[in-house]
């Protein structure tokens, strides 16, 4: 398997603070990555080092090198940032749909790239519907408020949208911390159909969830990576005692 | 042992009843005193309400006829003044809260909005003479009156703007940001159109502000006379709150002016009802534009 995106030696900083120390790892293509680590780790702020979501935040400092497809994404034009994130979609912990009609929510991406064909954008919002699991439940009312759905509905479609924009990698925040168990194992199902074509890293808290979904796993404590490795490796046989302590549950 | 003693539990009652029954009454003497004003101004301006005096101009010094060009100059100062002040106090609320980093020029920008509301209405008014009529040359005129309100309406509106930008949700400009969208379409397709409506409000509150304000027009605007309506903005014109201030005070009957000036102010109270309902209406409509539920 190839590797998409590759940091080297980055650190990270908000102001006086080290979040992120000296973090170096290569991360594959078309497999699901899972981060954990306890709250406040730097889990977060590692996943949005990669659609520079990280730059709207004030003081904030970062060094090193990282790569998505050989390509130093913090060496790009400021103009370039657009592109970038096109190419990384993001979701979010708490479903963020915009206030408009659920077909507006799915073609918002498109609209953004400039892209006015009607039928292009329906036949998109219908395909990026269909690859998130939620067409056959909206179907009927694309013209309703997307907040008119329930909360997991709502994530799926802020999947929906940000496959839209037909990214390659998927950057997942906590997707279901904030959803029921049903709606959790939903978008665990869609996690692992859209592996096959997308690239995807995930935070979550939920260590079951990391051993279910993914195919390798980094472990963050206070900044730093301590241990990456093939899922099944780390939660069987991790070479590092903090990470043994944390999925043993013994903090975190 | 778990214990329910019988007399906290009456304090706690009557200190509930006391509290919320003192809200309740405070809340009601306000509606009241409202519906007091109105009465008094109803009553007693109602009986020179007719077709005439809102449609001829004031005969005989001003002891009969109507109020026709002071009800057209006060919706023409509304119309210019919120045509000026509203595009750029909307935009310097944006550039406040949406563009300005947090540091000295945004505390700079947001002691001055605060200071330049607290600066008495007869000193925009003296202003806007230096600057509009005497130093730009624009005479006593509409546009100087208009640009004198505006003035005075700026930082209602670039607070209320800011207000409401700053209450819409992080998240929907992050799920903007994340899908590459630029910060300027963000704030057009996403940030904009739910902070719309409550920006009107701002609007609606400066419209009030406008109508019924005399000192800053003083200099820089109002006729006491015109027998007509003014042709351009370089005219001069009447005004309902300054008609009223001429026919209760110094008018050449004072005494028998008194009922048309409670039919001015009854006509200025619905004038700035109307133009209200007329806003909330466009607010209703962009608020139906957002789908929040």
């Amino acid at each position: 398997m190839n590797i998409k995106i590759k940091t080297q030696n980055v650190h990270l900083y908000y102001g006086d603070f080290h979040a992120l120390k000296d973090i170096s790892v290569g991360m594959y293509e078309k497999a699901v990555t899972a981060l954990i680590g306890p709250s406040g780790c730097g889990k977060s702020t590692f996943l949005r080092l990669f659609n520079r979501m990280n730059d709207l935040i004030d003081n904030v400092k970062i060094t090193g090198e990282i790569t998505i497809d050989q390509k130093n994404i913090y060496q790009i034009k400021q103009s370039h940032i657009d592109n970038l994130r096109r190419n990384v979609g993001m979701v979010f912990q708490k479903p963020n749909p915009f206030p408009k009609t659920i077909f507006e929510n799915v073609a918002y991406g498109l609209r953004v790239n400039g892209i006015n064909q009607e039928k292009v954008i329906s036949d998109q919002v219908e395909l990026s519907l269909r690859q998130a699991a939620l067409w056959e439940e909206v179907k009927d009312k694309l013209k309703k408020s997307a907040f008119e759905l329930s909360g997991g509905q709502q994530q799926r479609l802020c999947i929906a949208r940000a496959l839209a924009v037909e990214p390659s990698i998927l950057l997942m925040d906590e997707p279901a911390s904030a959803l029921d168990p049903i709606s959790t194992a939903k978008i665990e199902e869609l996690i692992f159909e859209l592996k096959k074509d997308y690239t995807i890293l995930i935070v979550t808290h939920n260590m079951q969830q990391a051993g279910r979904i993914s195919d390798y796993t980094g472990f963050f404590l206070n900044g730093e990576l301590i241990e990456f490795d093939e899922t099944k490796t780390i939660f069987t046989n991790p070479k590092n005692n903090k990470t043994e302590s944390y999925i043993t549950g013994r903090f975190g | 042992m778990i214990e329910f003693p019988e007399k906290a539990d009456q304090i706690k009652r009557w200190s509930q009843i006391f509290f919320f029954g003192l809200a309740r009454i405070l809340s009601i003497s306000i509606i009241l005193i409202l519906l007091l004003i109105l009465y008094f101004i109803v009553s007693r301006g109602i009986s020179v309400i007719s077709w005439e005096f809102l449609s001829a101009a004031p005969k005989e010094s001003m002891t009969q006829g109507g109020i026709m060009p002071a009800l057209v100059g006060t919706l023409y100062l509304i119309f210019w003044s919120m045509l000026i002040a509203f595009p750029i106090g909307v935009m310097a609320g944006i550039y406040v809260n949406e563009y300005s980093q947090d540091g000295r020029i945004k505390r700079f920008i947001k002691m001055m909005t605060n200071n330049l509301s607290g600066i008495p209405s007869i000193v925009f008014g003296l202003f806007g003479m230096a600057l509009f009529v005497n130093y730009l040359n624009f005479g006593a005129s509409i546009l100087a009156g208009s640009l004198t309100l505006a003035l005075l309406s700026l930082p209602l509106i670039i607070r209320t703007t800011e207000e409401s930008l700053k209450s819409v949700d992080q998240g929907f400009r992050n799920g903007s940001y994340a899908l590459g969208a630029s910060k300027l379409y963000t704030i057009r397709k996403v940030v904009l159109p739910i902070a719309f409506p409550n920006i009107i409000t701002g609007l609606i509150l400066s419209i009030g502000r406008v109508s019924g304000e005399t000192a800053p027009i003083l200099f820089t605007c109002a006729a006491y006379f015109l027998p007509k309506l003014p042709s351009s903005v370089m005219e001069q014109c009447m005004a309902l709150p300054y008609h009223l201030y001429v026919i209760a005070t110094s008018g050449t009957d004072v005494a028998k002016t008194r009922p048309m000036a409670y039919g001015t102010a009854l006509v200025l109270i619905i004038i700035v009802l109307i133009v209200n309902l007329f806003a909330n209406l466009l607010r209703n409509y962009f608020a139906s534009k957002v789908k929040m539920k």
